[in-house]
């Protein structure tokens, strides 16, 4: 208690220094602990299921992409086979169009169909009535439907008689039988879940080689590892490939943990962003330590008189941890303050597609790594310091009063030693910054192969009933390409399925006369289908050919258009304008389509695309499509159109809904949303880091230079032009820096080779981006030296000589 | 004879203290010095003794009048000319010596040569000169804290004449010393204004002044004698 209240006396006694002390502090801690906050709700916090450790997602692979979607009857044999699951479920996202509920504008919302047993692997238990049986999840059985909590919230206003009403879901009526509570979010986002069996018909589901988007959902049996169970399922597969060649030679199966799955993504970049707010509380540290080194070199009298005084040199250190405490937790304290204030930024910067970003809190956990953070510090910076002034030797101490410049051994060591350390980090920080920023910009910079500038989206799903008929789908598209052109501000409109950023739809084909692939090996491409205005909406230029004209309806010939990739890859130097090519589920692959036309290959589906297919377009004159995406080039802000396309859509059939009504430009950015964040994490980072190692290096040269005032007054006194003086003084400093940048360069080269996954299309051997780093921080510790040194080599020898 | 080495015109030294007021340390000072001379400058404290030899050392450049070194007129130099006929002239002894805590004995010695235009191997060869004529060189590796009081004058006196000065300003430089140091030290001072140095001593003690050749007695400012 005593040692507390001499702690604070001390540190009320020189307020300018707890300031600066206390903020450096608040800054380090609080970086460090809104970074874990947010790391703690993405990958740590575990999931709101029972044991949620024992729940797995399985999904397949084959020779080409590590991951695909399950093949319903390879499920149902690992359903069978299996001894490591307690209960394996397989779902499917899909979504439907909610209408017919009364006082609403019929809404798009996110669904599932998904096994019985999927809510028994998740283990949770509805908040209301029941979830459906395995008897009813059947071919054929009940039309039922369980929902989820906000939506019983947003639609019915949580009313309990929602429990066997008839909702119409995507044109067709299902009965609510349960509610499910808020905990529930899986799969990702889905609002509303539907027996499977219901909707697994026709030969999609029973064909071994098609994959028709299912994932599987597993709970482990207790005691079961995920090891032993991925050694199953491998055991498993293999069977299969032994048993169905035909479809099976190259699939495999992977497991992972369903947290992992949904966050593993965001693993390194957020260790990294840790790792770099780690390295900035280590710099405020040695600054810090420096600081408080200096205060207790100027205290050197007050220790060596406790010394003769009686105390031990345990009970010295003792006062100068207290003191370190004390301003530890208080900048922790504030810390978390800061933290609380940047919470909503941070989390504004990060990915929005998932939603455990948006929980970041700051909980317990939080408040518990920040006070033993705060802890943690207190000795990192106030344990050296405290050794070094309690070894102070009194005699020396009592008798140097006078000039009070001798240091405690190896103190000036130390001290330099730190600001080679913070050069050091700081060069790394910087360095890792500028990697990232320039992978930013590239990526930013990419060309897509379209111009999603001035582009504006939106999504209409026409429900299968009501236009079963495709000619219906031709009025109604027509008519609305029609009333779209009368828009203010309209350049170019045209209607597509599977644009890019919004695709997600591949299909088989063979090029006309090649030999026919075994099963389950054709290749595929990436399908879009287009109206007739479509390239030039977008901005991609015809390589070769035309587009398609108005008048190519159904009973035209069968075309196509292919990109660049396809032509390349298939017709090698041949012209492929004219050559045919047969879709696998295009009239059951018996119809052949002519190439007309040949564009380039684009991005669709974001900058860092791992595999590309080839993109093949048809002309939706010959093949109509429920699920449209309205796209619209305009000359106003693509945003403000919005009011009057649902207007327009309404005005067609009021049952409709346009939904996702989006720029192009922001679908995109949605894509760089993880580099967004390590980007501007970083330069603020490494800009925090830069400002303190600058400030430590000045403060250690002032230091400097202060205690060497009369040394300084007696060289000038022996001769010395004040040039000479500053250039000695500067020499010291720089020769500091230089040492901490040889150091930082090799830190930087090696975290480089680590973090090169994280990076797009940067050269991380490029001398370029560290000449400019170390110019910069060059530049900085420039400044830091000279204002010291220039100041040292202003004093006035008479001055300083008489001061004895 | 010649010129002087040192002549001092009117010179005056005013300090401001607050608004409108002054403090004079120095009054219309005439001096001459003439080459060879060995000057004690004595009087009672705050008289202005230690105010005259950091004007003379060209330490100080606040004040007013004509000040001619070895016919430079000082007053008309720039600071940096100022300061290369310091180095070419001047030796400066200190009353705690001043000598640099981190560097030793032979690296103090070393300093006034590092600062003036010395190759290596002149300097290399001054300093053991230096330090053989002052009888050091046992002495050359150890840290001033390791010295007496009398032996760290010794080395800074041997500091003060190794780049060769025509003149040594010395401010009391057996102030710390007890009274049979204070003499080796005179004598010191009287064999090497023997050879030709001249010296200008601040001392309160009669005695030391005796082994001067002339007396300047300072008070408030103002030359009396
Ligand atoms: N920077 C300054 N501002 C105002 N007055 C000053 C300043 N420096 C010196 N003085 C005054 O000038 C006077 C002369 O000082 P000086 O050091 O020359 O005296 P001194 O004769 O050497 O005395 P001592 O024998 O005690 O060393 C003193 O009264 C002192 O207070
Ligand atoms: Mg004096």
């Amino acid at each position: 208690m005593n040692h507390l209240r001499v702690a604070l006396r001390q540190l009320l006694k020189s307020p300018g220094f707890t300031i600066v002390a206390i903020l450096t502090l608040a800054l380090g801690i609080g970086a460090n602990t809104a970074i874990f906050s947010v790391i703690n709700a993405v990958l740590l916090r575990p999931l709101p299921y029972p044991d949620p450790d024992r729940v797995v997602i399985l999904q397949e692979s084959d020779a080409d992409q590590p991951n695909i979607s399950v093949s319903f009857p390879d499920y149902v044999d690992w359903k069978k086979d299996n001894h490591v699951f307690e209960q394996l479920a397989v779902a499917r996202r899909e979504s439907y169009n909610l209408s017919g509920v009364k006082g609403r504008a019929p809404e798009q919302v996110s669904g599932a169909i998904v096994t019985a047993n999927f809510f028994k692997v998740v283990g949770l238990a509805p908040q209301l009535g029941r979830v459906f049986t395995e008897e009813e999840d059947r071919a054929g059985g009940p039309a039922l439907a369980v929902i989820s909590d906000p939506l019983w919230q947003r639609v019915f206003q949580r009313d309990p008689r929602v429990l066997g009403r008839a909702v119409n879901f995507g044109g067709q009526f299902y009965t609510v039988i349960g509610v499910m509570g808020p905990r529930m979010f899986s799969p990702r986002t889905v609002e509303v879940w539907f027996p499977l069996m219901h909707r697994a018909t026709g030969t999609s589901w029973t064909m071994r080689d098609n994959h028709p988007g299912l994932f599987g959902w597993g709970r482990l049996k207790k005691g079961v590892s995920l090891e032993d169970a991925n050694a199953e399922m491998k055991a498993i597969a293999a069977r299969l490939t032994q048993l169905y060649p035909e479809s099976n030679s190259k699939i495999g199966v992977n497991l992972t943990r369903l947290l992992e799955n949904q966050v593993g993504e965001y693993r390194a970049s957020l260790t990294l962003i840790l790792a770099a707010v780690a390295v900035v509380l280590l710099i405020a540290c040695a600054n810090l330590a420096n600081l408080l080194a200096a205060r207790g070199a100027a205290r050197s009298r007050e220790f060596a008189i406790r010394v003769a005084l009686g105390a031990t040199r345990w009970q010295i250190v003792r006062q100068l941890l207290t003191e370190s405490l004390v301003l530890a937790l208080l900048g922790g304290l504030l810390g978390f303050a800061f933290a609380a204030w940047g919470r909503d930024l941070l989390v504004a910067l990060c990915p929005p597609d998932s939603k455990r970003f948006q929980e970041t809190n700051l909980d317990g956990w939080v408040m518990m790594f920040t006070g033993l953070l705060a802890i943690a510090t207190s000795v990192l910076f106030g344990l050296w310091p405290a050794w070094t002034a309690s070894r102070a030797d009194a005699q020396l101490a009592l008798k140097s009063g006078a000039h009070g410049s001798s240091d405690a051994p190896g103190a000036r060591r130390s001290r330099e030693l730190l600001i080679v350390a913070e050069v050091a980090l700081a060069l790394v920080l910087l360095s890792t910054a500028a990697l990232v920023l320039q992978s930013f910009a590239k990526t930013m910079a990419l060309s897509l192969g379209f111009e999603p500038q001035q582009l504006l989206t939106a999504r209409v799903d026409l429900p299968s009933p009501a236009y079963e008929d495709e000619k219906k789908l031709v009025v109604f598209s027509n008519a609305l390409l029609g009333k779209l052109h009368q828009l203010p501000g309209l350049e170019k409109v045209a209607l597509a399925a599977n644009p890019p950023f919004m695709t997600g739809w591949q299909d088989g084909f063979l090029p006309e006369g090649a030999p026919e692939p075994p099963p389950g090996r054709q290749p595929s491409a990436e399908m879009a289908v287009v109206s007739p205005d479509y390239f030039p909406t977008i901005q991609t230029p015809l390589l070769r050919g035309r587009s398609f004209q108005p008048n190519e309806t159904k009973s035209a010939p069968p075309i196509l258009i292919v990109d660049q990739l396809m032509a390349d890859r298939y017709f090698p130097g041949q012209d492929p304008i004219g050559k045919r090519i047969r879709i696998q589920t295009d009239d059951s692959g018996r119809k052949m389509r002519t190439i007309v036309g040949v564009v380039p290959h684009l991005k669709v589906y974001g900058f860092d695309e791992q595999t590309s297919l080839p993109q093949i377009y048809l002309p939706m004159l010959q093949q109509p499509q429920t699920g449209l995406v309205i796209l619209l080039r305009t000359s106003l802000p693509p945003d403000s159109l919005e009011k009057s396309l649902r207007d327009i859509v309404a005005s067609l059939d009021p049952a409709q809904p346009v939904f996702e009504v989006r720029s192009m430009q922001s679908r995109v950015a949605e894509t760089w949303a993880t580099p967004r964040l390590m980007t501007t994490l970083l330069t603020a980072f490494s800009g925090l880091a830069l400002i303190l190692a600058v400030i430590g290096l000045y403060g250690v040269m002032a230091y400097n230079g202060l205690r060497r005032t009369r040394e300084i007054g007696v060289r000038l006194a022996l001769g010395a032009r004040r040039g000479q003086i500053a250039a000695m003084m500067l020499r010291q400093g720089l020769r500091l820096f230089v040492i901490g940048l040889g150091i930082g360069f090799a830190g930087a080269i090696v975290l480089s080779r680590v973090m090169r996954s994280l990076l797009f299309q940067v050269d991380v051997s490029n001398p370029v981006i560290y000449l400019a780093v170390s110019l910069v921080l060059a530049g900085a510790a420039l400044i830091a030296c000279w204002i010291p040194a220039r100041r040292a080599a202003r004093i006035n020898p008479m001055v300083t000589l008489r001061a004895e | 004879m010649s010129d002087p080495l040192i002549e001092l015109k009117h010179v005056e030294r005013v300090y401001p203290l607050a608004k409108q007021q002054f403090f004079y340390v120095l009054r219309d000072i005439n001096l001459k010095v003439e080459e060879g001379d060995f000057v004690s400058v004595m009087g009672p404290s705050g008289a202005g003794k230690s105010t005259l030899l950091h004007l003379l050392g060209m330490h100080d450049f606040g004040w007013t009048g004509e000040y001619f070194l070895s016919d430079a007129a000082i007053h008309q130099l720039k600071p940096k000319e100022r300061t290369s006929l310091r180095n070419e002239q001047i030796g400066f002894v200190f009353q705690n010596y001043n000598l640099l805590d981190d560097l030793t004995v032979y690296e103090n010695l070393d300093i006034p040569l590092s600062y003036r235009r010395y190759s290596k191997s002149e300097r290399t060869s001054l300093v053991a000169d230096t330090l053989d004529r002052f009888s050091i060189v046992g002495k050359k590796d150890l840290y001033p804290r390791q010295l007496s009081g009398g032996q760290q004058q010794l080395v800074s006196i041997a500091r003060a004449i190794i780049a060769k000065p025509k003149l040594i300003l010395a401010d009391e430089p057996t102030g710390n010393l007890h009274s049979s140091q204070a003499d080796d030290i005179m004598q010191l001072f009287k064999k090497l204004n023997g050879e030709g140095i001249t010296i200008i001593q601040v001392t309160h003690s009669e005695i030391n002044a005796a082994h001067g050749n002339r007396v300047i007695q300072l008070r408030d400012g103002w030359i009396v004698k």
